[in-house]
């Protein structure tokens, strides 16, 4: 998987970057349509379903009181033991523009292969989740 | 004032339940529709006629979002109360039959919202349930001077006597619930377009296979090893998420506050120890949260505006 889809913004970010890092992967254009709005994220939000493990640090989020819990409520967090639903279910959530959002803050970071590749993760994910199937 | 009493609500009373064999579970309405006796004789555990009580819950009705919050406080009621519950064929079947996979109290929660919201979107039941809170407020001045603060324009001829307060309570509440069943509609329409697109996403994934396993498979990579500068960014993204999905139905007002002060001094530590040339704390998680949630929307309050800002890509 060498490809990186990227919207026309995301990809002046990548042609920034060292020619070196950007050898090796392929550019395709990324035009999702969607129709964004804090109302509909309220609602994917809303309607997101987890694994038990994922939902069980929902229940100690109350603990969150201060920055410092805050921090530790995170940090509870096993990301790594997500599942593939899991991931779908919260980049779903997220929705285009806000993975935009971190996609804009991270090609500028990138420095690694290793962290193009997970730029490229992101982007894929988005690509998957909101590009509608041709009918 | 004399107390009124609310002659619509037809849930049954403590001692009816006592009459019917059904001692130890007297507090407990027989069903729960989301009326105002149902709910005070649900959360007062029996001291339903307790008429400042019932008259704060009458006012937190009365609004979109301290119904929720009220909400929430019923589902956690029924939760305490599911041993003696469950044995109410009603409640069981309602309340506590939860699909695999879901979540007994969020479940719960979106039951019993609904319920309550069904007393405002149905346009039969909108004026009783008015009724039933306007003859509880009216009768509180406590609740009356909240219900002066929410509708700073309300008014009501004091010289026709008590009635004329309740009509003119009744008659405001009718009028608020009108508009509030607007955007409920409006809200279940999002809701019905979300729960279609969800479908169709989860085909996407399934035509798309081997590009969204491969994908995933790197972000739990990087998730793994949070020194990746980039990982950060992305679990901060999740964890705001997280947040939202909890605190938007049910405490969004207490996460408001919390969430931007939370993660504008977690950023800041970091980008200082970023600067300095350290290793990003791994026991965060939020390096660069202030760059996400700030960076673009600087002004904008901070749960709703985390992230949207175009709206289309």
């Amino acid at each position: 998987m060498n490809s990186l889809y990227l919207t026309t913004a995301e990809q002046t970010l990548f042609l920034a970057l060292p020619q070196k890092i950007q050898e090796g992967w392929k550019v395709e254009a990324e035009n999702i349509s969607y129709e964004e709005s804090e109302a509909k994220q309220r609602v994917r939000c809303k309607f997101m379903k987890l694994s038990p493990k994922i939902q069980k640090s929902m229940s100690s989020v109350a603990s969150a009181v201060s920055p410092e819990g805050m921090e530790k409520w995170v940090a509870s967090l096993d990301l790594q033991s997500l599942t593939d639903d899991d991931i779908r279910e919260l980049f779903y959530a997220l929705g285009p523009v806000s993975i935009g959002r971190i996609l804009e803050r991270t090609i500028p970071l990138v420095q690694s292969d290793t962290d193009l590749e997970a730029v490229a993760a992101i982007a894929v994910l988005r690509h998957v989740i909101f590009t509608p199937l041709k009918k | 004032m004399t107390p009124l009493t609310s002659t619509q609500e037809m849930a049954p009373r403590a001692d009816d339940q006592r009459k019917n064999g059904r001692a130890g579970t007297s507090e407990v309405p027989e069903q729960f529709d989301g009326k105002l006796d149902q709910i005070a004789q649900l959360l007062d555990g029996g001291r339903e006629n307790d008429a400042a009580e019932r008259a704060r819950l009458a006012v937190s009705l009365t609004n979109t979002k301290d119904r929720e919050i009220l909400a929430s406080s019923i589902a956690d009621r029924l939760i305490e109360l599911k041993d003696q519950l469950e044995r109410n064929a009603v409640y069981h079947h309602d309340f506590f039959e939860v699909q695999p996979g879901e979540d007994l109290l969020t479940h719960i929660r979106t039951v019993v919202d609904e319920r309550i919201g069904r007393q405002i979107l149905n346009e039969a039941n909108r004026g009783t349930f008015a009724s039933s809170l306007a003859e509880a407020i009216a009768h509180d001045p406590e609740a009356l001077t909240k219900i002066q603060q929410y509708y700073p324009d309300f008014t009501w001829d004091p010289k026709q006597g008590d009635e004329a307060l309740v009509h003119a309570l009744e008659q405001r509440f009718v009028k608020d619930f009108s508009d509030q069943a607007e955007a409920l509609k409006k809200e279940l329409e999002l809701e019905a377009e979300v729960a279609l697109e969800k479908s169709d996403v989860l085909e996407r994934v399934k035509d798309k296979k081997g590009m969204f396993t491969w994908a995933t498979e790197k972000v739990k990579a990087i998730w793994a090893k949070k020194s990746v500068r980039v990982a950060t960014y992305v679990v901060v993204g999740v964890a705001a998420t997280l947040l939202i999905a909890w605190g938007a139905s049910y405490l969004l007002a207490y996460l408001q506050g919390l969430h931007a002060a939370a993660l504008e001094g977690t950023a800041a530590a970091i980008e200082g120890a970023t600067e300095a040339g350290g290793a990003l704390a791994p026991v965060s998680g939020l390096e660069g949260a202030g760059s996400v949630i700030t960076g673009g929307l600087p002004s904008a309050p901070p749960i709703p505006n985390i992230w949207i800002g175009e709206p289309v890509l």
